[in-house]
């Protein structure tokens, strides 16, 4: 029986290494060569702009594209940050309508579809390295400070590893590699580009198309009391709040977005999304969103921010099935009502500011 | 953890540095593979290691007690028990929500409403693989066709050995358990071809597979918004999506298996290459076909009860293989319509008068049979890949109502150039029949080669689209 070695005769493994080495000078080699090829001018200005294929999700050059324009236009003084609850669920222009901002400074949608608070976090550096809100407004839902969720994960690890959010925020040995090859190798950033055209035969698939507005807002019209009842359940979605927690990494990604953002001197008002009555079905243990209010209520305390629960019933605000896309995404109704009642609540906080 | 990422690259650098620097002991070695394939797991999810573990104790149990007893109604009774916790297991799982939510319609459209509690279970990552490779082993001792292993460790290596554990390929307990008792040689030919597995996997996968999503998802997600050749075109590259994302995971993993001098078995030999359908069967996911043979239409009876019922057999085979890639009514009508096509090949083959087996087909009788055999399968992608039935139904309406034909030219070039891609890896190994076929290749062509792969490999780098199959 032979032994369990990777001696074999000593000829054949440094003809393994000589052959190895050789693949790889050829490969160096093959990078230079690309790399000169991608800097000329020529050739960039017959390709598409890179930007869009470079992050985790296709529109995110999108979103940062319209908070740029606004910014340069109006000036940005809120923004929205959430999941895709606060894509559909808050409207800038009719919150800003509400707060009588129909010029100057306006409120901006950042939202982005299944991020969770620690994803959220990071693009608030983002964003926030982009234009300078004077508030922050966090949408937030059980889901997003549930570590256990499968797509919250998966969502979370992209964004970690996107080069460009490496880029954009971090500052360690890694940021700073990617924040080079970002602004020093033409092929780096063209790369996705260059493998879209090898595959497509030169042709580029064409990307998703920007589904939400200008200011960064989706108009959902669908209306949850128009779905039978038989159909409900199909309505379910156990995922963002599969073996549910409000404790570990997203609750203290949360408190870290605080404490960010408290540095940079930007306000931040966390809110509790509105829910309709059936997604608590959700849950293994109705309890579970009650231990979730009472955490976003303690990371509030603690951190001393504004919490404004838009679930719980209010004078001046009620939320039916109408207004609701679906269990927890509020359509354009349902948007229309949480975004003035949110510029009630911040003309009240602005009058009582020093 | 995936293997077209860097952290499971830096993560099998450090297991290959304890592995041959435990050289010597390969009792040592299994334990430190044990080690490193349970947090290979616990990567993904801590909590379902849980679940592995016990489906790897029951079944340990059962193969000792099984072994140890003299009485057969006992030993059947141990057995039903095994395969009941084993299926049980993957029924809770992954078919429990499915059949509550199946009943829940048809007594709804019965008239008699009733709401049956829903059940949406996250799937344990590799529960159909590991199910299947435990399910083997009992079976087995039962037959009498393997002894059960002395060692708990050994037998949990065997269920969770990492480059298998997610995805396949289902390796059987008689070969993979002895190569797990036993010093293993590692060789600079097995990681020379290991090396290359590994490359031609990654071009496959990151690639190929990775850069093709962006064209098929948008047109199955709403095939009515699509002409006919845009739905040709996601059918083509779905049918390349697939098998080169499959066949890639298998490739990877078949490499670093082969690093550590462990055979896996081959999972794919260049299945749209096949003549006919019955052998597309011996070229797609070999280790699952060839296991529903052993286990499944054998034990109905295979071709031994006549026509007819062999007829049944290969449905209910194909019925079942199709459910075990998910929990839909889409899969099951995959592997029905898989299920048809073997029948009708075995009927026209009987009334011919022809043998059960085909004759291996060369030349044009080859591509006369390819260009039969790969639209009936392309044909089946479509019900594989739709979210639901009305979607799939939908996108064949659309396809065949022959819409807006005269752009079919314009989705041409995308259609060809993956698939070319493909070919330049899929020909020599059809011909040479060597999986790792650079390595027989004259040294210049082999370090171009591997060169521009590696280049392409590196520039394609950093999808992170997890591999199709994990979701099974």
């Amino acid at each position: 029986v032979p032994r369990s070695s990777i001696s074999s005769s000593e000829a054949k493994l440094i003809a393994l290494v000589r052959n190895a080495a050789i693949v790889l000078a050829l490969v160096i080699g093959g990078l230079l060569g690309l790399e000169w090829v991608m800097r000329q001018q020529a050739v960039q200005a017959a390709l598409p702009q890179p930007e869009r294929y470079l992050w985790h999700a296709d529109n995110i050059q999108a979103k940062l594209d319209g908070l740029a324009r606004l910014d340069q236009a109006r000036g940005v003084d809120v923004l929205f940050l959430g999941n895709s609850t606060a894509l559909s669920g808050l409207d800038p222009t009719t919150f800003d309508e509400a707060r009588l901002h129909d010029t100057g400074p306006a409120a901006y949608n950042g939202a982005l579809e299944g991020i969770p608070a620690s994803a959220a976090r990071t693009f608030a550096q983002v964003y926030t390295r982009r234009a300078r809100p004077d508030m922050i407004i966090y949408a937030v839902t059980p889901q997003d400070l549930n570590p256990n969720s499968p797509t919250g994960r998966d969502v979370a690890d992209r964004v970690r590893h996107s080069g460009m959010v490496a880029a954009a925020t971090q500052d360690d040995a890694y940021g700073q590699l990617m924040h080079w090859l970002v602004d020093h190798s033409a092929l780096f950033r063209y790369r996705p580009v260059l493998h879209a055209l090898a595959v497509g035969g030169g042709q580029l698939a064409p990307l998703p198309g920007i589904y939400f507005d200008e200011r960064g807002w989706v108009s959902d019209k669908k209306r949850l009391s128009e779905v039978p009842p038989a159909d409900r359940a199909r309505l379910l979605n156990k995922d963002g709040v599969w073996d549910y927690t409000p404790i570990g990494e997203q609750a203290v990604a949360l408190a870290g977005m605080i404490a960010d953002l408290k540095q940079q001197g930007i306000r931040l008002v966390l809110v509790n999304m509105p829910v309709s009555e059936g997604y608590l079905a959700n849950f293994d243990h109705p309890e579970d969103y009650q231990h979730y209010l009472t955490e976003l209520s303690q990371l509030s305390k603690v951190g001393d921010v504004p919490l404004w629960d838009m679930a719980s019933p209010h004078e001046d605000v009620v939320f039916e099935e109408a207004d609701f896309a679906d269990l927890i995404h509020l359509n354009r109704f349902g948007a229309a009502k949480l975004s003035a009642a949110l510029a009630r609540r911040w003309q009240a906080l602005e009058s009582v500011q020093p | 953890m995936l293997f077209n990422t860097p952290e499971f690259f830096a993560f099998l650098v450090v297991v290959l540095g304890l592995y041959y620097a435990l050289a010597r002991r390969w009792g040592w070695q299994n334990r430190m593979l044990l080690v490193a394939s349970y947090l290979f797991y616990a990567a993904w999810d801590w909590r379902f290691l849980g679940v592995m573990l016990f489906i790897t104790g029951v079944n340990f149990l059962a193969g000792r007690l099984m072994f140890d007893s003299e009485d057969p109604r006992q030993r059947k009774r141990i057995l039903a028990l095994a395969v009941a916790t084993n299926l049980g297991t993957l029924c809770y799982f992954k078919y429990v929500g499915f059949f509550a939510e199946s009943a829940t319609r048809l007594l709804d459209r019965l008239g008699l409403p009733m709401t049956f509690p829903m059940l949406h279970m996250i799937l344990p990552l590799g529960i159909s693989f590991y199910t299947f490779h435990t399910m083997a082993y009992s079976i087995d001792i039962y037959r009498g066709d393997f002894k059960p292993v002395r060692s708990m460790r050994d037998f949990a290596l065997y269920v969770s050995y990492f480059p298998q554990l997610v995805a396949g390929p289902i390796v059987r307990p008689t070969y993979l358990l002895p190569q797990l008792q036993a010093p293993r040689a590692v060789t600079p030919e097995k990681v020379a071809t290991g090396l290359a597995l590994i490359l031609i996997g990654l071009f496959r996968k990151v690639v190929i597979a990775d850069g093709l999503g962006l064209r098929i998802d948008p047109v199955f997600r709403s095939p009515a918004t699509h002409t006919s050749p845009e739905l040709l075109m996601a059918l083509c590259l779905f049918a390349l999506q697939i098998y080169c994302d499959f066949a890639g995971y298998t490739d990877i993993a078949r490499g670093v298996s082969r690093l550590m001098g462990i055979e896996l078995w081959e999972n794919f030999r260049q299945p749209y290459f096949s003549a006919n359908i019955s052998e597309f069967w011996t070229r797609w996911h070999i280790s699952l076909s060839t296991w529903l043979r052993d286990y499944l239409y054998i034990p109905l009876g295979g071709n031994r009860h006549g026509q007819l019922r062999t007829y049944a057999n290969l449905m209910i085979t194909m019925l079942l293989g199709g459910l075990w890639h998910g929990a839909a009514w889409t899969f099951v009508i995959w592997g029905g319509l898989h299920g048809t096509y073997l029948v009708v090949y075995h009927a026209i083959r009987a009334r011919r008068g022809l043998p059960g087996r085909a004759e291996a087909a060369h030349g044009w009788q080859r591509l006369a049979g390819m260009a039969v055999t790969f639209p009936l399968v392309l044909l089946t992608w479509v019900f594989f890949r739709s979210p639901g039935l009305a979607s799939a139904l939908e996108f064949l309406r659309q396809l065949f109502a022959f819409q807006g034909m005269a752009t079919l030219w314009l989705v041409l070039p995308a259609i060809a150039a993956p698939w070319l891609l493909s070919l330049a890896v899929d020909v020599p190994q059809f011909l040479s029949g060597e999986q790792a076929f650079l390595v027989r290749w004259r040294p210049a062509a082999r370090f171009a080669t591997a060169a521009v792969m590696l280049l392409l490999v590196l520039i394609a780098f950093g999808a992170r689209a997890p591999f199709i199959y994990f979701q099974f």
